[in-house]
C-alpha cells in the first residue's frame, strides 16, 4: 500500500514540478499527461476499494467523481470533454466486444426466457411507474399546472425515461469483471431488448407529448420511418461494417489492431452522421463477426477483451467527472425517492418474471440488479425533450440528470457484487464452456 | 520474421494471436502473397506502406483527416515515441558488452552525420531559404534524423544487426540535446535535467506499482497508464519523449530488472501499433514541395554517401568483427530517423519544419525500398 | 493448386451476402428517413474533428438555455413608455423593454432612464409597475410590480464579486419576455471614483448604451446587473441589492437636511482643495444644522463612511438618513481630512437656498431672459440652465411669437402667462427661429 502511495506521490510531485519549471502548455498537449495521471491514480483509488471489499469499479467512478469538475476540479470541463470523446470510442468498442460475445446458438436456446423476463420487468415497472407518476404530478416541481392529457404525457415520458437501462454499463462491468456464464448471459440479452422496446416506446410517447402540447410533429417523417431507420437502419449498418471487418479478418488479417480502432471511429462518425443508434450498431457489427467467422471472432474477443481494461477504466472515470453532482443538490431527495422507487420495481419484476417456467431461477432473480445502470444514453433522451419543451422540460432534465448520477454510481457496483454473489467474475479467464442459458 | 526482436518492426500481436487460433490454410489467400511477390512485405518494411498511405489521407492528399484531427493525433505521437525511446534504452545494455561493435556503430553514426549535415548545411545556406531554424541547426537535425539505421531482414547476431541497433543510440541523445537548445523556455541545461527527471521518476514508479501475481488486467492498466505519462510529461515539458523514454528504459536496465520485463512484455504487444500510427502521422504531415523535394535528393544521396563511408570507416576501426562492405547492410533506416525529425516538429509547432519531415519521410521510404531490394547477407 | 480463379470459402460467400443486404437495406430505408435529401454519402472529411465540434456548441447552447431558465424567475421583463410630452420623445423610442432584478416578492431594480409609464410583463399579459425610488446619481430605480408570481425563495445572487474570466450569459428584454446570449467576461477592473465600491468595469464586449443588461454565470446565478451612470458597469447585484434597499429606506423616511449649499467638484477645485472626489460647500446657512461644523470651502469626501462622487450624491445620502438623526461626514478641509458630525433637521419649506437644495434640484421658475422685439414678440436673450424654458428646448436667439393665447407677446406678457398656469400643466409657446417657426411645450412642474 505504501509502495503505491509514494508511486502516486512521485507522479504528483513530477506534475508539479514540470508546472512550475516550464512553459505552461495547453490543449492536446496536456491530453497524454493527464490522462496517464489519471490512469495511475484511478488504478490506486481501484486499488483502495478493492481492500475495503468494494468492486474496483466503484473506485474508478469516485475518483471521476471527486477529481472531476464539480469537487476538487482536477479534472476541468475542458479535459472532461475530451475525456467523451474517448467516451465515444470506448463505448463503439464495449458494444462490439458485447456483440462478438453473442452467440446464435446459445442465444436461440434462451431466446423465450429472455422474452419473458424482459417483458414481464418492463411491463410491471411501467405500469406502476407511470399510476405513482400522475397520481403524484400536482406535487412534483417539474409542472405542477398541467392537466388532463398533457399530465399523463409528460408522466409518461418521465416513465420512459426512468424505466430506461444502460446497455454500455452493464456491458462495461461485465467486460471488468471478466465475467462469463448464465446470468452474464441473461442479462446482457435482456438489457439489449429492453433498450430496443424504449427506442420505440419513447418515439412514440415524444409523439403524443407533442401531439397533446399542441407542437407539430417535429420530425418531417412520419414515426414509422424514422423508427424503422433506428432500429432496422442500426442494425443494418452494423452488419455492413461488421460484414466488410470480417471479410479484411479473414482475408487480410494484417494491423489488425489499428483496422480495429478505424472501425471504432468509422462506427461513432458514420453513426452519428446518420442519426443512427450506435450501440445498435456497434453490437450488430460484433455479432456479425462472431457468428460468421467464428474463429476469427472469437480470437478477436480474446485479444481485445485483454488489452480493454485501460479503456474501461476512461470511461468510468469519465462517467464519474461528467456527474453533474450540483443538479443532485438541487432535486435530490425527490431523485433519490425515484430511485429507490426504480429498484423495488425491478426486482418486484423480475421477480414475477422469474415465476414463469421457461426463465431458470438461480441466476434469474439476480437480473434486477444488473438493470439498475443508467448512464449517458438516457441523459440524451432527457436532453431531447427538454430540447423540444424548454420550460417544464428543462426541470425534467435536472430530475433525470440528479437520477441519472445515482444510477450510475450505484448501479456497476450492484451488478458486480450480483456477478460475485453468482460465481461468474473471472470466468472468462477460467475459460468456464459455456452451458445452454 | 524475428517476432521477438527489440525493434520497431514485426507482425502486430493481434495479427499473431489470431493467425495462431485460426485453422491454417486455404483461407490465406492472395493478397498477402502479391505484397510478398513485390518485396514490399509490410513486416520488414513498415515505412513503406504506412507513410505512402499517411501522406494519401493527410491534407496534402485526399484530406480524409484534417489539420485540426491531425492535431488530436499529436498525444498519440508522444507516445509512440516515448515507447521506441524505451525499447532503446531497454537495451542499451549491450553497449557494455560488445564495446568494439559500440565503437563501430559511433564511428559509422557519426561519419553519416557529419556527412548529411555538410551537405544539407551548405544546401540551405546556398539556397538562402527562411527557416525556423538556423540553417545550421535544422541540417544537424537532418543529420541526426539520417544517421540511424535498423537491418530487419538479419539475424541478431550478425554484428551488422548489432551495429544498427546501436547507432541509434546517437540520434536518441543528439535530439535530447537539439531539442533543449531549440526548445521553448528556460535553459537548455534545465530540459535536460527536465528529460532525465521524467524518465527516472516514471522509472521509480513502476518499480513502485508492478509486482509478481498481478493480475493482467491490472498490469495493462499500469503499464498503459505510465507509457501516457512518459509521453505526456515530456510533449507537456516540451522535451524528447524519445530520450525520456530512454532514460526511463536505462533505469529499469540498470536498477530494476523485474519492472523492465514486465514492461518489455506489454511493450512488445503495444508499440506495433503505435509505430504504425505514427508512421501515417508522419505521412500524413509531410507535404511535398519543391523545397522538399530537393531536400530529399539531397538528403537520400549524402546518406548513401555517409552510410557507406561509414561502414568503411568502422571496418578499418575494428576489421574482424564487420566485413569491409556492411555499409550497405545498413541502408534501411528504420523508423528512429523520423523519430527525431517529426519529435523536432512537434515541439517547434505545426508548420516549422515541414520540408524536412517531409524529406526525411521520402528518404525513409526510398531507402527502405533500397534495402529490401539490396543484396543481403545473413538471411535467415 | 489453385484454380484460375480462386473459389470463394462458404465464409466468404456469407459475408458477401451480408454487405449486400445491409447496404440494400440502409438504401430503401433512407429513402424513406430522409426524403428530400440525396442517399447520404460518407463522410469524407475530417472525421476526428466532428467528435469535438458538435459536443462543443451543443453543449455551449444547453448551458445557455439552462441559466436563462434557472435565472427566469427573477428577471422579469419591464415595458417601458417614453413620457408623454417630454422633450426627448421625439428622440427615443416610444417603448423599450429592459429586464429587472427581483429581490423581493414585489420590488425590483431596474434601468428605467426617462419611462413613464411602467409595465410588467406576465405570463398573462402586461402588468401594472410603479416607480418606488430612484437613484439619479447611479442610474438605478426600485420599481414595485403587481401581478406577480411570488418568488420561491431568495433570489441566487452570486456572493462574491466574480473573480475568474469565462464566458456568462448576458439577459435582455425583449416583447416576449428574456432573450440570453453567450457572452465572454475578459477582465474585471475596480471602477474608479467612488460610486460604486466593488463594481467591476464592462468588458469590451458589451455595447455602452445597453444599461439595464442582466448578467448571470453559467450556473444561473446572477453575477450582476449593467447600470449606466456614469461611466456603464456591470455591478454586482448583491451591491445593487443593498444599495436598493437602502434607497427604499430612503425614500420611506421624510427628507432631511444639513443646511448647506453644495457644488459639484471640478478641476480647479479639485487641484484647490486637493481632493479627488465630493462636493465642495459654497454656502453654510447659519442658521441650519451645519452651522458651526461647516465652512464654505470644505469638501465633503465621505458621508457615512462611503465615499461619495458628487453633491447629487451628498444630498441622496442626507436625506436618507432622516431628520434629528446626525451623520459622519469626512471632510477635507485646507488639504487635511477629518471626520465631523452633523444633526440634520427637517428642511424648511420655501424654495430658495436656505433649503440646501443642489442645484440639481430645478425651482419653478421660466429662467428666460426677454427682450422686447417690436411687431415681432419677444427675443430671448439668455435661457437659465434647468429651467423650465431650458427644458422646453428654447435657445438664445428665438423670437417668441406667441404663448397661449397672447399674440406677439411682450415680455411681462410671457411671464404672467407662465406665473398664471397651473403647476403640472403644459404651456404651448411659438417660437421663430433661423426663418421658421416651431412649437414648444413649456412644462411647469
Amino acid at each position: 500500500m505504501t509502495r503505491r502511495l509514494a508511486a502516486l506521490g512521485i507522479v504528483l510531485l513530477l506534475a508539479l514540478a514540470l508546472a512550475r519549471v516550464t512553459a505552461p502548455a495547453a490543449g492536446p498537449r496536456t491530453t497524454a499527461l493527464a490522462l496517464g495521471i489519471a490512469l495511475l491514480a484511478a488504478s490506486l483509488a481501484g486499488d483502495l476499494l478493492e481492500r475495503a471489499r468494494l468492486p474496483r469499479l466503484t473506485g474508478y467512478l469516485l475518483f471521476g467523481v471527486v477529481c472531476g469538475p464539480y469537487l476538487l476540479n482536477i479534472i476541468t470541463r475542458p479535459m472532461a470533454r475530451d475525456l467523451q470523446l474517448i467516451d465515444n470510442l470506448a463505448v463503439a468498442l464495449i458494444a462490439l466486444v458485447a456483440g462478438l460475445e453473442m452467440n446464435l446458438g446459445r442465444l436461440r436456446r434462451s431466446l423465450k426466457a429472455i422474452l419473458a423476463l424482459a417483458g414481464t420487468t418492463i411491463g410491471l415497472m411501467y405500469v406502476a411507474l407511470l399510476a405513482v407518476l400522475w397520481a403524484a404530478w400536482p406535487w412534483l416541481p417539474i409542472d405542477p399546472a398541467a392537466s388532463g392529457l398533457l399530465r399523463f404525457a409528460q408522466a409518461a415520458v418521465l416513465t420512459t425515461i426512468v424505466v430506461s437501462f444502460s446497455p454500455a454499463a452493464t456491458m462495461a462491468v461485465i467486460a471488468e469483471s471478466r465475467a462469463r456464464g448464465p446470468l452474464t448471459e441473461i442479462t446482457l440479452a435482456v438489457v439489449i431488448m429492453a433498450e430496443i422496446v424504449l427506442i420505440v416506446g419513447f418515439t412514440l410517447v415524444v409523439q403524443l407529448l407533442r401531439h397533446a402540447a399542441g407542437a407539430g410533429p417535429g420530425a418531417d417523417v412520419g414515426v414509422s420511418a424514422l423508427l424503422a431507420w433506428e432500429l432496422i437502419g442500426s442494425l443494418a449498418l452494423g452488419s455492413l461494417l461488421g460484414a466488410l471487418f470480417a471479410l479484411y479478418l479473414h482475408h487480410v488479417g494484417r494491423e489488425v489492431s489499428i483496422v480495429l480502432l478505424f472501425l471504432c471511429v468509422v462506427l461513432t462518425q458514420l453513426s452519428r452522421a446518420l442519426h443512427t443508434e450506435m450501440l445498435l450498431t456497434a453490437l450488430a457489427a460484433g455479432f456479425v463477426v462472431e457468428n460468421l467467422v467464428p474463429p476469427e471472432g472469437d480470437a478477436l474477443k480474446d485479444a481485445v477483451e485483454r488489452g480493454s481494461p485501460p479503456v474501461l477504466v476512461v470511461f468510468f472515470a469519465a462517467a464519474g467527472a461528467s456527474l453533474q453532482i450540483d443538479a443532485l443538490a438541487e432535486v435530490g431527495v425527490l431523485a433519490v425517492a425515484l430511485a429507490g422507487l426504480r429498484m423495488l420495481l425491478l426486482r418486484s419484476g423480475v421477480m414475477l418474471g422469474t415465476r414463469l417456467p421457461s426463465v431458470p431461477d438461480p441466476p434469474g432473480r439476480l437480473v434486477w440488479m444488473g438493470l439498475v445502470s443508467q448512464a449517458g444514453v438516457v441523459l440524451g433522451l432527457a436532453i431531447v425533450v427538454a430540447r423540444q419543451f424548454p420550460g417544464w422540460g428543462l426541470r425534467l432534465q435536472t430530475v433525470v440528470v440528479a437520477l441519472v448520477a445515482i444510477n450510475q454510481f450505484l448501479g456497476p457496483a450492484v451488478f458486480r457484487l450480483a456477478l460475485a454473489r453468482a460465481g461468474e467474475v473471472g470466468g472468462a479467464d477460467r475459460q468456464v464452456p459455456s452451458t445452454s442459458a | 520474421m524475428r517476432p521477438d526482436r527489440e525493434a520497431p518492426s514485426g507482425l502486430d500481436p493481434l495479427d499473431i494471436e489470431i493467425e495462431e487460433r485460426v485453422p491454417p490454410a486455404p483461407r490465406r489467400s492472395w493478397l498477402p502473397r502479391r505484397h510478398h511477390a513485390l518485396g514490399l512485405n509490410p513486416v520488414t518494411a513498415p515505412a513503406v506502406v504506412y507513410v505512402p498511405l499517411g501522406y494519401l489521407a493527410g491534407p496534402a492528399g485526399l484530406g480524409l483527416v484534417s489539420a485540426p484531427a491531425l492535431g488530436y493525433l499529436d498525444p498519440v505521437v508522444s507516445v509512440a515515441l516515448a515507447a521506441l525511446g524505451t525499447l532503446a534504452g531497454l537495451a542499451a545494455g549491450d553497449i557494455l558488452r560488445h564495446p568494439r561493435l559500440a565503437a563501430v556503430s559511433a564511428v559509422e553514426a557519426g561519419a553519416t552525420l557529419l556527412l548529411v549535415t555538410g551537405v544539407v548545411a551548405s544546401l540551405l545556406y546556398a539556397w538562402g531559404v527562411a527557416t525556423a531554424l538556423p540553417p545550421l541547426l535544422l541540417a544537424l537535425c537532418l543529420g541526426l534524423g539520417a544517421s540511424p539505421s535498423s537491418a530487419p531482414a538479419l539475424v541478431v547476431e550478425h554484428p551488422a544487426a548489432k551495429v544498427a541497433d546501436l547507432d541509434d543510440l546517437v540520434p536518441i541523445l543528439g535530439a535530447a540535446g537539439l531539442l533543449a537548445a531549440i526548445g521553448p523556455g528556460p535553459d537548455a541545461w534545465l530540459l535536460l535535467l527536465a528529460t532525465a527527471a521524467i524518465g527516472v521518476s516514471v522509472g521509480i514508479v513502476a518499480a513502485l506499482l508492478l509486482r509478481d501475481g498481478q493480475p493482467p488486467s491490472e498490469r495493462v492498466v499500469v503499464v498503459v497508464g505510465l507509457l501516457l505519462l512518459l509521453g505526456g510529461a515530456a510533449a507537456y515539458a516540451a522535451v524528447s519523449p524519445l530520450a525520456a523514454g530512454f532514460a526511463a528504459g536505462a533505469w529499469w536496465r540498470w536498477r530494476a530488472r523485474d519492472a523492465g520485463q514486465v514492461i518489455l512484455a506489454d511493450l512488445r504487444r503495444l508499440h506495433h501499433p503505435l509505430v504504425v500510427l505514427f508512421l501515417i502521422v508522419a505521412g500524413a504531415t509531410s507535404v511535398l514541395s519543391t523545397q522538399a523535394l530537393w531536400l530529399s535528393a539531397a538528403l537520400v544521396l549524402s546518406r548513401l554517401l555517409g552510410k557507406l563511408a561509414g561502414g568503411w570507416l568502422g571496418s578499418r576501426v575494428a576489421g574482424g568483427v564487420a566485413p569491409a562492405g556492411f555499409g550497405l547492410l545498413l541502408l534501411p533506416p528504420g523508423v528512429f530517423g523520423l523519430a527525431v525529425v517529426l519529435n523536432a516538429q512537434q515541439v517547434l509547432g505545426p508548420g516549422a519544419m515541414t520540408a524536412a519531415l517531409s524529406a526525411t519521410a521520402v528518404s525513409t521510404v526510398v531507402f527502405e525500398v533500397v534495402g529490401v531490394a539490396a543484396p543481403h547477407e545473413g538471411e535467415p | 493448386m489453385m484454380s484460375f480463379r480462386p473459389r470463394l470459402a462458404r465464409e466468404t460467400r456469407l459475408l458477401l451476402v451480408t454487405v449486400v443486404l445491409s447496404a440494400g437495406t440502409l438504401l430503401v430505408l433512407a429513402r424513406f428517413r430522409f426524403p428530400d435529401a440525396p442517399p447520404p454519402a460518407l463522410p469524407r472529411e475530417q472525421p476526428l474533428q466532428r467528435l469535438a465540434a458538435e459536443a462543443l456548441f451543443d453543449e455551449l447552447a444547453a448551458t445557455v438555455a439552462l441559466a436563462r431558465s434557472r435565472a427566469a424567475p427573477f428577471v422579469p421583463v419591464l415595458q417601458l413608455d417614453a413620457a408623454v410630452g417630454s422633450p426627448s420623445a421625439g428622440a427615443g423610442p416610444r417603448r423599450w423593454f429592459a429586464p429587472a432584478l427581483r429581490f423581493r416578492d414585489d420590488l425590483a431594480v431596474a434601468v428605467v432612464g426617462s419611462a413613464g409609464q411602467l409595465g410588467v410583463l406576465t405570463g398573462e399579459g402586461v402588468s401594472d409597475a410603479a416607480l418606488v425610488a430612484e437613484d439619479a446619481v447611479r442610474g438605478y430605480a426600485v420599481v414595485r410590480l403587481r401581478g406577480v408570481s411570488p418568488l420561491g425563495g431568495p433570489p441566487p445572487l452570486d456572493p462574491e464579486p466574480p473573480r475568474t474570466t469565462g464566458y456568462a450569459v448576458a439577459i435582455d428584454g425583449a416583447p416576449g419576455g428574456v432573450v440570453a446570449r453567450p457572452m465572454f467576461v475578459d477582465r474585471f477592473d475596480p471602477l474608479p471614483g467612488a460610486f460604486w465600491p466593488a463594481a467591476r468595469a464592462l468588458p469590451p464586449a458589451l455595447q455602452p448604451g445597453q444599461p439595464g443588461t442582466v448578467v448571470v454565470d453559467l450556473a444561473g446565478r446572477i453575477l450582476g446587473m449593467v447600470v449606466g451612470r456614469p461611466h456603464p458597469a456591470l455591478v454586482p447585484a448583491s451591491t445593487l441589492v443593498r444599495a436598493a434597499e437602502r434607497l427604499l429606506t430612503a425614500s420611506a423616511s421624510p427628507p432631511a437636511t444639513m443646511g448647506v449649499e453644495l457644488q459639484d467638484l471640478d478641476r480647479a477645485l479639485a487641484s484647490a482643495t486637493l481632493a479627488a472626489h465630493g462636493a465642495v460647500v459654497a454656502f453654510v446657512d447659519p442658521t441650519g444644522p451645519a452651522a458651526g461644523v461647516l465652512r464654505g470651502g470644505d469638501v465633503i469626501e465621505e458621508v457615512q463612511g462611503e465615499a461619495v462622487a458628487s453633491a447629487a450624491d451628498v444630498i441622496q445620502r442626507v436625506r436618507a438618513s432622516g431628520p434629528g438623526s446626525s451623520v459622519l461626514l469626512g471632510v477635507r478641509r485646507g488639504g487635511e481630512s477629518s471626520v465631523l458630525q452633523v444633526t440634520l433637521a427637517a428642511p424648511v419649506a420655501a424654495s430658495g437656498a436656505a433649503s440646501g437644495e443642489a442645484p440639481a434640484r430645478r425651482p419653478p421658475e421660466l429662467g428666460l431672459t426677454l427682450a422686447a422685439e417690436r411687431g415681432s414678440g419677444s427675443r430671448v436673450r439668455a435661457v437659465a440652465a434647468g429651467t423650465a424654458a431650458a427644458r422646453a428646448g428654447l435657445e438664445v436667439g428665438d423670437v417668441i411669437a406667441w404663448i397661449g393665447d397672447d399674440e406677439r407677446p411682450a415680455p411681462s406678457a410671457v411671464r404672467r402667462a407662465y406665473a398664471d398656469a397651473a403647476p403640472g400643466t403644459s404651456i404651448l409657446v411659438g417660437v421663430a427661429r433661423a426663418g421658421a417657426h416651431r412649437v414648444l411645450v413649456v412644462e411647469k412642474r
